[in-house]
């Protein structure tokens, strides 16, 4: 048999194995369209159990829709970083705006910048704008306790939502002067990475 | 021969790659419909506030006050032993991040077992299984 059959036949294949997390995959996205996020969430799990690499950011994005930041936050950690694009860090920064992580989410807006046209651009600048508001004179101490009482809530369980507010802690210390409980942070967070990479 | 097998794979190859920008495009659109700015103001935190919170919770939970006051207080003197000890001596904050740690470990199990809950209730459309239908709703399977 020549290596063009084998060919045909492997990408037959391997087309026809992801065909089934594609279908899954448009299902969600018509449903996420017409704003149906919960049957859209349903089909963006199904995908990504039938293997779709880029499902879990859109599960993310359904999540942040229904109002479940930090749900969206721990999908987005969790996704492949290679399978996303600008708008889907949107939508990631959305969720970490809703969960309070407004450093969090100015970092990602800065990165989606234009890259994802003029209305998305707006939008953008229209959120890093209220953040800088907010975030003008600096976080008090009570405001970094927070975080840190946040992450030790997430930290039943849920490490990849504790990093996210332990990371925002850390940054928000950098803002003041005494960096308050940074080393707090720090030291939390190795812990956590540790603890990731056993 | 070589050549008939070469246009035979590119003429699978040129669908798909069609299809794969179809599909790219769907997924982008139906983002891009749903794209909105958040409709609340950001506002920082801070722990009074999220005490004032527990407290409204407490009144609203009633008999379940009393246990998620114990449990507060005990967090919230573990945060202030590792606060008071921060500013000297950063091995208080290791051993927060442990007991975090620790506690997130043996919490695991129960994690996952929820998520998959969490997933078949998302897959039956939010019904708990033994919640019963709409005949069943106090969700108490047999009635005794």
């Amino acid at each position: 048999m020549s290596w063009a059959l084998w060919a045909s036949l492997l990408l037959t294949s391997s087309a026809s194995a992801t065909t089934g997390a594609e279908e899954h995959l448009l299902a969600g996205a018509r449903f996420f369209k017409e704003g149906r996020f919960a049957e859209a969430l349903v089909e963006f799990r199904v995908a990504q159990k039938a293997g779709s690499g880029q499902a879990l950011w859109y599960a993310g994005a359904a999540l942040q829709k229904l109002g479940r930041s930090e749900e969206a936050i721990e999908a987005f950690a969790a996704a492949d970083p290679t399978g996303h694009d600008a708008l889907l860090d949107y939508y990631r920064a959305l969720a970490c705006y809703d969960a309070r992580l407004y450093l969090c989410a100015d970092k990602l807006l800065a990165s989606v910048g234009d890259r994802s046209g003029p209305r998305i651009a707006g939008l953008v600048q229209e959120v890093r704008a209220k953040i800088a508001v907010v975030l003008r004179d600096g976080p008090s101490t009570d405001t970094i306790d927070w975080y840190h009482e946040r992450a030790i809530e997430a930290g039943q369980g849920r490490k990849l939502l504790a990093t996210a507010y332990l990371e925002e802690a850390l940054a928000l210390s950098a803002l003041r002067a005494d960096h308050y409980r940074a080393a707090d942070a720090r030291a939390a967070l190795l812990h956590l990475r540790r603890l990731g990479s056993r | 021969m070589k050549l008939k097998s070469l246009y035979a794979l590119l003429a699978f190859l040129l669908p798909t790659t069609s299809r794969a920008e179809d599909f790219k495009e769907a997924l982008h659109d139906a983002l891009d419909a749903q794209a909105t700015a958040p409709s609340v103001p950001p506002t920082l935190p801070d722990t009074a506030s999220a005490r004032a919170k527990f407290v409204q919770q407490n009144i609203a939970h009633g008999e379940n006050g009393e246990k998620e006051r114990a449990e507060h207080a005990q967090k919230s003197a573990g945060a202030a032993a590792s606060h008071a000890d921060s500013a000297a001596d950063t091995s208080a904050a290791t051993r927060s991040a442990q007991a975090a740690a620790s506690a997130a470990n043996s919490a695991d199990a129960d994690s996952h077992a929820a998520a998959g809950q969490a997933r078949a209730t998302e897959t039956r459309g939010g019904n708990v299984p033994g919640s019963g239908g709409p005949g069943n709703p106090s969700g108490h399977g047999h009635g005794h």
